[in-house]
């Protein structure tokens, strides 16, 4: 479903991506992590068509990101770490204009909006103006405004930021019952325990290329640590964590 | 003061806009409004009088500016989300908060005061440059204050989102009233009334506290009346007592109560948006949602398309002036002025400006991750704002026209040649400037060099219109021939503005 070759991408003299190579297969969870800078959001802005590659291909759901962009962007579906949304729609007005960029039938649109808000438990607040949400109510109509046209790959960059226990398991739930469709998820957060629990395989990447994958279990073995907490401090970790903490706690003594 | 340039679609590997810019178009405003008030001071044989005249300009400019456009300046209602837990004393704040107030109207103020500093020097004596310096600096500080005073009382009542709105309104009103001066400003040099006229036919005028400050220039050189030295000090007092008055409004507390007033969301109507014909399937409804919505409820956009009434009156108001609007169908009498064409010029500008730049700029990720096409989104933008905006603004003029022309449809046919000539340069804009609707972040001040030769263009184009209208009128089939003609002409660039923005925006990214 995901196919990267070399892919390779700069800002200015900064390299962003060093030749990354990776492959994600229908139905599964992919789980991506790496430290801040790393090139994450550089690698999923490559895949969802929003930046180009300097180098390398990509391909998604069968497509190349370069040579058909929009066929990629008609499959997939995006949720961005930033709850960037026009804030002067309602829910129903914003879901009505993602239906209208995925040119998805005027008749379905209204069906699967009602349904969609109806499961985020947001149907009372369908005609309310996206300005008047808390962060959490916004995060679940950007989960529904990605989940509308039925993508067959996810792009989830920290999809539960701002989600109350509850929604956060309903998505934990949901992000299990799309793979086990044959939907591919590639999930990126910083909270290592949801990573671990929630997906089926991780790819650890640092200074834009991949420094470990495979399972929790197998990448926590491979650096003889317990936890994929530990495993990822081992393997992106500049400073020996335990170090920076005494040194904290000793300045602040001072 | 912020003037750095954001992020929004750009193109690869492209840096951001200078941030100078913003600024530099600031003060090259200002400076355009200083240089006017310096020949009014030049034209006027009374000091005191043109001194007025030019600190009342400044007090309401900078009045206007911290209302509208630099809101956040005054008082920002995050600051105390990122202050309050903090051990940021009331005097620190206060001392912050002023130091930004008196940098950006300081700046202003000399701006505004540098050339007409010069006249004054020139006709008085040099003590009169720092003196008119001086008093624009103290009476734009003073205003600052008090605005900053009254906005934070009024935000008692008022939600902050309300406030703003209705302080648009007031720019727009102002706006108006600008206008009104200045056409009133012209008639009075075309009859010499500045070389006639002298504050002591007018001594109502030391009842507004914008004189005293201008009596400090009539003082500095030394030879002054006494009620100019009452002012003055009167002026000094002012500013003196307003100091105590600002620190108790630009104080933690209240940024505490504007912070608290903006968390609780502003009420909305439940309106819902109906499918407007042409506008009722993909590109084209979604920016018909986004672009409607945004006029409800985005400030910047809104009044940016209601902009241009001010001038539009301004300009229907001078054309009515000379013995009512001339039917240009008719032969007799001159042809109508140009002003009303070069409104209608403005607007495409106008639009075009409104539409790409909003606070809203970080959303426009959602053009980039959906299979949408650019050039379709830029395009329905267009015709979205022709139609509704344009059209409807085409629909008031005709029918003010009805009223004045002989016969209705003299206004129809003339209206829709307008709105041709109206439409065919925003064409122009859309091929010179591409841009995706609200997905920039907006920029003061900012224009390019392109964009400079579509606004003469076009402004040769409304200066010429009127007359090559009287030509084209004079027989009914050259009427038509020429209504053809410029159909075709549309059409054309049309499809050359389709062929452009595919390979203008085609490489954009977002980040």
């Amino acid at each position: 479903m995901i196919e990267t070759e070399n892919l390779r991408r700069e800002y200015g003299d900064r390299v962003a991506l060093h030749g990354l190579t990776l492959t994600v297969a229908a139905g599964e969870i992919l789980g991506f992590l790496g430290p801040n800078g790393a090139g994450k959001s550089t690698t999923v802005k490559i895949l969802t068509g929003m930046i180009k590659p300097d180098s390398g291909r990509a391909r998604v759901a069968g497509y190349d990101i370069v040579q058909d962009p929009l066929e990629v962007k008609r499959r997939i579906g995006y949720v961005p770490e930033s709850a960037a949304l026009y804030e002067s729609l309602t829910a129903r007005e914003y879901l009505e204009l993602i239906g209208s960029l995925y040119h998805l039938p005027s008749g379905t649109t209204p069906v699967r909006i009602e349904e969609m808000l109806g499961r985020f438990d947001l149907s009372h607040a369908i005609d309310q103006r996206l300005s008047e949400f808390s962060k959490g109510m916004k995060q679940k109509v950007l989960i529904a405004s990605a989940l509308m046209h039925r993508p067959d790959v996810l792009f989830l960059d920290e999809p539960l930021t701002g989600l109350d226990a509850n929604a956060a398991l309903i998505v934990k739930e949901l992000i299990r019952g799309l793979a086990a469709q044959g939907r591919t998820i590639f999930f990126c957060s910083h909270v290592l325990e949801v990573v671990e629990r929630v997906c089926t395989r991780i790819v650890i990447i640092d200074r834009g290329r991949v420094i470990a994958d495979g399972t929790a279990a197998a990448i926590a073995a491979g650096t003889g640590a317990s936890t994929l907490e530990q495993a990822f401090v081992a393997l992106t970790g500049t400073r020996d964590a335990a170090q920076v903490t005494h040194d904290l706690l000793e300045a602040l003594e001072r | 003061m912020d003037f750095r340039a954001g992020g929004g679609a750009t193109r690869p590997h492209v840096r951001g806009r200078s941030s100078g810019s913003a600024l530099t178009g600031l003060m090259v405003v200002s400076g355009i409004g200083g240089c006017a008030f310096a020949l009014i001071a030049a034209a006027t044989p009374d000091v005191l009088l043109s001194a007025s005249l030019l600190t009342t300009y400044g007090a309401a400019n900078t009045m206007m500016l911290l209302l509208v456009d630099f809101t956040g300046l005054v008082i920002s209602p995050d600051d105390y989300g990122i202050l309050g837990h903090r051990p940021v004393g009331s005097r620190t704040y206060f001392a912050a908060r002023l130091a930004a107030v008196s940098v950006y109207v300081g700046a202003i103020s000399l701006v505004i005061g540098l050339v007409p500093a010069i006249v004054y020097a020139v006709k008085t004596g040099m003590l009169a440059a720092p003196a008119t310096l001086a008093a624009l600096l103290l009476c734009d500080l003073t205003v600052a204050v008090l605005v900053i005073t009254g906005y934070v009382g009024l935000l008692h009542w008022v939600h902050p989102a309300r406030l703003r709105r209705a302080m648009s309104y007031l720019q727009l009103v102002a706006a108006m009233s600008f206008y009104a001066v200045y056409y009133l400003a012209s008639r009075a040099f075309q009859s010499a009334f500045f070389a006639r006229a002298g504050f002591s036919d007018m001594p109502w005028l030391w009842t507004i506290p914008s004189t005293w400050y201008a009596a400090l220039i009539v003082v500095a050189p030394g030879r002054a009346p006494i009620a100019a030295w009452i002012a003055s000090a009167a002026a000094l007092l002012l500013t003196a007592a307003s100091v105590p008055l600002a620190a108790g409004r630009l104080s933690l507390d209240y940024a505490r109560r504007v912070g608290e007033a903006s968390a609780v969301g502003e009420p909305s109507s439940r309106r819902r948006l109906m499918r407007l014909p042409g506008f009722s399937s993909g590109e084209a409804r979604a920016v018909a949602l986004l672009v409607r919505a945004q006029f409800r409820f985005d400030q910047r956009f809104r009044m940016g398309v209601l902009g241009i009434l001010p001038l539009t009156a301004f300009y229907l108001l001078m054309g009515s002036n000379r013995g009512g609007m001339q039917d240009p169908f008719s032969s007799a009498g001159e042809p109508s002025g140009p002003g009303v064409f070069f409104a209608i010029a403005f607007i495409p500008i106008t639009l075009h400006a409104a539409l790409s730049a909003s606070e809203s700029w970080r959303a426009a990720w959602i053009f980039f991750a959906t299979p949408v096409s650019h050039a379709r989104i830029v395009v329905a933008a267009k015709n979205f704002v022709t139609f509704y905006f344009l059209g409807s603004y085409l629909i008031v003029l005709t029918a003010v026209w009805s009223y004045f022309f002989e016969r209705v449809w003299h206004a129809v046919v003339h209206a829709l040649f307008a709105g041709l000539l109206a439409h065919l340069l925003l064409q122009l804009i859309v091929i010179v400037k591409p841009a995706l609707p609200f997905a920039a972040e907006p920029r003061k001040g900012e224009r390019s060099a392109a964009m400079f030769w579509v606004i003469l263009l076009g402004s040769i184009g409304a200066g010429a219109a009127p007359f090559l209208l009287r030509l084209i009128y004079r027989d009914p089939l050259i009427t038509v021939l020429a209504l053809a003609l410029a159909l075709a002409i549309t059409l054309g660039v049309e499809y050359a503005l389709r062929l452009r923005i595919d390979e203008a925006i085609g490489d954009l990214e977002f980040s």
